[in-house]
């Protein structure tokens, strides 16, 4: 068992109702555009909503500056850039694994979902401004305590500050995050720039 | 869960869950077929919303608990879960039931502050 998306066909999984409680991408975002009002409780009480909506709010705040910017200047960039990101979102919102965490007793069973894990690798991108997380995986058997584990994220930057600094910003965060949470055994973080989205359209350089 | 004495000790473990620090929501658990189950006669107007989010039965080998919760970040996920865990061991023990195989599992980590934290 190396990463949950392995044994699944990817092709089928993008912005399934199934992958979030009967919901779909497209309504949680109504959702978040109506204040999250009135109250759904399908939605409320769904662990696989609640973690695609605290993404899709964090990307609402940023895709209107990003959106205007990439529209003026390549709009199949943009578009293959959010499509990547929220189908990264559909997808991390699957439970996935269930990742033992020590146990005080042997009649406690205690963990924590592989989804619930992706959530907060992708929450990381909070504290680096402008970088937008398209979908995390985690690299090993992560139901045996202790097994060497190694995650990956992809991700969207924007163009400007340096990639290695925000790439490292972004480790150190996950890292972090991971050590609070988990007991994983994390032996790397890698960090793949699938996208460089401009702020400003080009500027003329005669080239 | 079939008794009321069962409902009534599920709601009370719901209850204390719920007061742990750390644990922002507590969600309904089980197995992925009975969630689906109960997903569809919720759409239908057949299931309580008030039944207990709690998994509680009663077998041969004693009583076995599932329990879904969600987690503030600000408070680490394991600890918080070890802090659940020993609020439901505390209720259950005095009723002789502090051998229940207890499940609980992290379903979500969420970044918003707690209530009595926030500014």
């Amino acid at each position: 068992m190396s990463n949950e998306y392995d044994t699944h066909d990817l092709r089928g999984l993008g912005l399934e109702p199934e992958d979030l409680d009967g919901h779909t991408i497209e309504d949680l975002t109504d959702y978040l555009d109506a204040g999250r009002t009135p109250p759904d409780p399908s939605i409320d009480a769904s662990p696989g909503c609640r973690l695609a909506l605290d993404a899709l709010e964090r990307l609402r705040d940023l895709t209107p500056e990003l959106l205007s910017a990439d529209s003026a200047a390549e709009p199949e960039v943009e578009e293959a850039w959010v499509e990547r990101i929220l189908t990264g979102i559909t997808l991390d919102a699957r439970a996935g694994r269930r990742i033992p965490f020590s146990a005080p007793s042997p009649h406690a069973d205690l963990g924590i979902t592989e989804g619930a894990v992706r959530g907060l690798m992708r929450a990381a991108e909070s504290a680096v401004p402008g970088i937008l997380v398209g979908r995390c995986r985690l690299d090993g058997d992560v139901t045996e305590p202790g097994a060497p584990i190694r995650v990956c994220v992809e991700v969207s930057v924007p163009y400007g500050p340096p990639i290695p600094l925000l790439a490292e910003r972004l480790r150190t965060e996950i890292a972090t995050s991971l050590m609070t949470h988990t007991e994983l055994n994390i032996t790397g973080v890698d960090v793949i720039v699938q996208d460089v989205r401009r702020r400003s359209p080009p500027v003329e350089e005669g080239r | 869960m079939n008794t009321p004495d069962d409902l009534m000790l599920a709601a009370d473990i719901e209850a204390a869950v719920r007061a742990v620090p750390g644990v922002a929501v507590v969600y309904r658990a089980g197995s992925t077929l009975s969630k689906a189950v109960d997903a569809t006669t919720r759409l239908v107007g057949l299931r309580d919303e008030d039944a207990p989010l709690i998994d509680l039965e009663r077998a041969e080998d004693g009583v076995k608990v599932r329990i879904a919760i969600g987690v503030h970040a600000s408070d680490g996920a394991a600890a918080t879960a070890r802090r659940a865990h020993a609020a439901v061991q505390a209720l259950l023990a005095p009723q002789g039931a502090g051998d229940a195989d207890v499940h609980l599992t992290v379903v979500h980590v969420d970044g918003s502050e707690p209530p009595e934290r926030a500014h």
